[in-house]
């Protein structure tokens, strides 16, 4: 196996040892509740008789817990996330109507992090003085506003003053809608990400474009446009993309506070719900897919790293 | 606080009298005192509030600026100087709380993993990795579902999240340093491994740890307040910025967005000075490490 495969092949087994301790732990989260699991699992709401032996068989409290585990992960692979006490349903159906408006979040945000992220990157790195000032104090002020700030600065101008979006709401189906109810709470999620990016940006330019390379291919006369985007941006592109997947892996857990903050319907605010209501198997449930997403999407970065970068040191690449 | 101005080297023993701080640059000296003024006002805000925070005067809802209500009122007619001021304890000593321990534990980690290397680096920078695997908020927002609301959980729910990345960066300082020749010159003169890690190892490692405690302390800053925001932390009536955006945001469909604007223009001060403040002495810390 060449040095790649192996690479690839340690990532793969991270993320297996990764995604087995996350489910232990939010597995195991019941168990550390004081009291009993199956008060825990009720919230604290009384039972009738029959509810309690139906949840007793379905969580198999009377076999020993590495045994429950691996139950729980074989449920779990089948989309079976047991029932959901607060919301009288399946879990799995709860989240089947709620997951769309996250993805659809998750989407229109990571757009807006990659295009203004990288077009501010090059802003910055192209026109040094007022311009390049602007952007770093701009982002640096976006690195320290918490989306649910900037969520009520969003909604206080945009929606009740100038009355151009929607208050709250996830909107229908049709994706005119979506984007129109989702375009400002993608602003909240993007906003810290696109200074982290666009500082990432700025900071790769300037170093690629003080290489001889560059000036090489101003004095055989290319256009020194051309000669930026198919040479420095090129070579900015690889940490650029890593700062953009880091990113996106990190609005994955963001989605719960902006989706409470504008109202929408997604998974994220379903698990704030499920805490608030102590609906235990919903908050399970919820916690293992955005952990799952969180741990899959940062190991593709890693592999996508190497993929784009054939000069990084494969032996020491695991830092 | 103590670790704070230490590192800051705010204070000198010998005159008493303050200095800037060599290396941040004016900005940097700017967001220090800062954070001085902010951690200052968390301990002694509840002292100083002009009124008792939970006073509701109900003709005042939405007020705006009076005399001895320099702020104006909130949705349920309390006074909004007075919440902001208290609410600062909650807002600003809880992260700084959750950065200390981060700090602690994970320098203590890396020191350890550096200072004995082989099996046991290797094993702790495997758990680092899969801690690593884990997003802060998410753990918090776990550990409130377990342990019920409030702030202790969650905080050291965040401590042990943020750990992992304390570790990985005091270790990398500290295995350079294991490395060097005054580390040996010091085994052969007989000193224990405690008395070399605690006296010559980590002062030399300590402003990256010093920086890097600052950086967490920002970011637990953000997570603290977005668990309050989201109701999972500081419960009603109490005062807390988090909480305050919360309350605000219902005022804001009203047109009345005071309580939202304060709360959240408080937290955007703080971070943004705590981060300044931990991204220079890092960049300061990395030069000298050069």
């Amino acid at each position: 196996m060449g040095p790649l495969g192996k690479y690839l092949l340690r990532s793969v087994i991270r993320l297996v040892i990764a995604l087995f301790v996350t489910s232990a732990i939010v597995f195991g989260a019941l168990y550390l509740a004081p009291g009993d699991p199956i008060s825990q699992l009720a919230g604290g709401r009384p039972l009738t008789p029959q509810q309690e032996k139906t949840l007793r068989a379905e969580y198999n409290l009377d076999r020993p817990l590495p045994e429950r585990y691996v139950d729980y992960l074989g449920d779990v692979l089948h989309g079976n996330f047991g029932t959901s006490i607060a919301f009288q349903q399946p879990v799995s159906e709860l989240i089947k109507s709620r997951i769309g408006t996250t993805i659809w979040l998750l989407i229109l945000t990571s757009i807006l992090i990659a295009v203004a992220g990288v077009g501010l990157g090059v802003l910055a790195a192209r026109r040094p003085g007022f311009i390049d000032d602007s952007v770093l104090i701009s982002t640096t002020i976006g690195l320290a506003t918490p989306s649910f700030v900037v969520a009520a600065v969003l909604i206080a101008v945009f929606a009740v003053d100038l009355g151009w979006f929607p208050i709250f709401g996830s909107g229908g189906s049709s994706v005119g809608s979506k984007v129109e109810h989702l375009t400002l709470p993608a602003i909240a999620l993007s906003l810290a990400s696109i200074g982290f990016v666009a500082r990432t940006g700025r900071t790769s330019l300037r170093v690629e474009q003080r290489r001889d390379y560059f000036n090489t291919a101003i004095s055989r006369g290319i256009p020194e446009r051309t000669a930026f985007r198919r040479h420095v941006l090129r070579n900015a592109m690889i940490p650029i993309s890593t700062a953009i997947g880091l990113s996106i892996a990190s609005i994955v857990v963001g989605t719960t506070v902006v989706e409470v903050a504008f109202g929408l319907n997604g998974l994220g605010s379903l698990l704030v719900q499920s805490v608030l209501r102590s609906d235990f198997p919903t908050v399970q449930a919820v916690s293992l897919i955005l952990v799952v997403t969180f741990v899959v999407v940062n190991t593709l970065v890693d592999i996508l790293y190497v993929l784009l970068d054939p000069r990084v040191e494969l032996g020491t690449a695991n830092r | 606080m103590s670790a704070n101005a230490e590192a800051l080297g705010t204070v000198s023993h010998r005159r008493r009298r303050l200095h800037a701080i060599r290396g941040i640059g004016v900005i940097g000296n700017v967001a220090a005192v800062v954070v001085v003024i902010l951690v200052v006002l968390a301990v002694i805000g509840p002292l100083i509030a002009p009124h008792d925070p939970n006073e509701v005067s109900f003709s005042a809802t939405y007020g705006g600026p009076t005399a001895g209500h320099p702020l104006g009122f909130d949705g349920t007619g309390r006074d909004l100087l007075s919440r902001l001021l208290v609410g600062a304890r909650s807002s600003l000593l809880g992260p700084l709380i959750v950065a200390l321990l981060a700090t602690l534990l994970g320098t203590t980690i890396a020191l350890a993993a550096a200072w004995f290397g082989g099996r046991f680096d290797a094993f702790m920078s495997m758990v680092l990795d899969i801690l690593f695997a884990i997003p802060g908020l998410l753990l918090a927002i776990l550990a409130v579902a377990v342990f019920g609301r409030g702030l202790t959980a969650p905080a050291i729910a965040l401590a042990v999240a943020y750990t992992p990345y304390t570790a990985r960066l005091v270790r990398s300082v500290s295995i350079a340093e294991v490395s060097s020749p005054y580390i040996a010159s010091l085994l052969v003169q007989g000193l224990s491994s405690l008395t070399i890690c605690r006296r010559h190892l980590f002062p030399n490692v300590r402003p990256t740890v010093v920086a890097q405690a600052i950086l967490s302390f920002s970011f637990a800053t953000i997570d603290l307040a977005a668990l309050s925001y989201l109701g999972l932390g500081v419960q009603p009536p109490s005062a807390n910025w988090g909480l305050m955006v919360s309350e605000g945001q219902q005022g804001i469909v009203q047109g009345h967005d005071a309580v939202a604007l304060w709360a959240g223009g408080a937290l955007v001060v703080s971070v943004l000075a705590i981060n300044v403040l931990g991204s220079r002495l890092m960049d300061r810390a990395e030069e000298r490490g050069r």
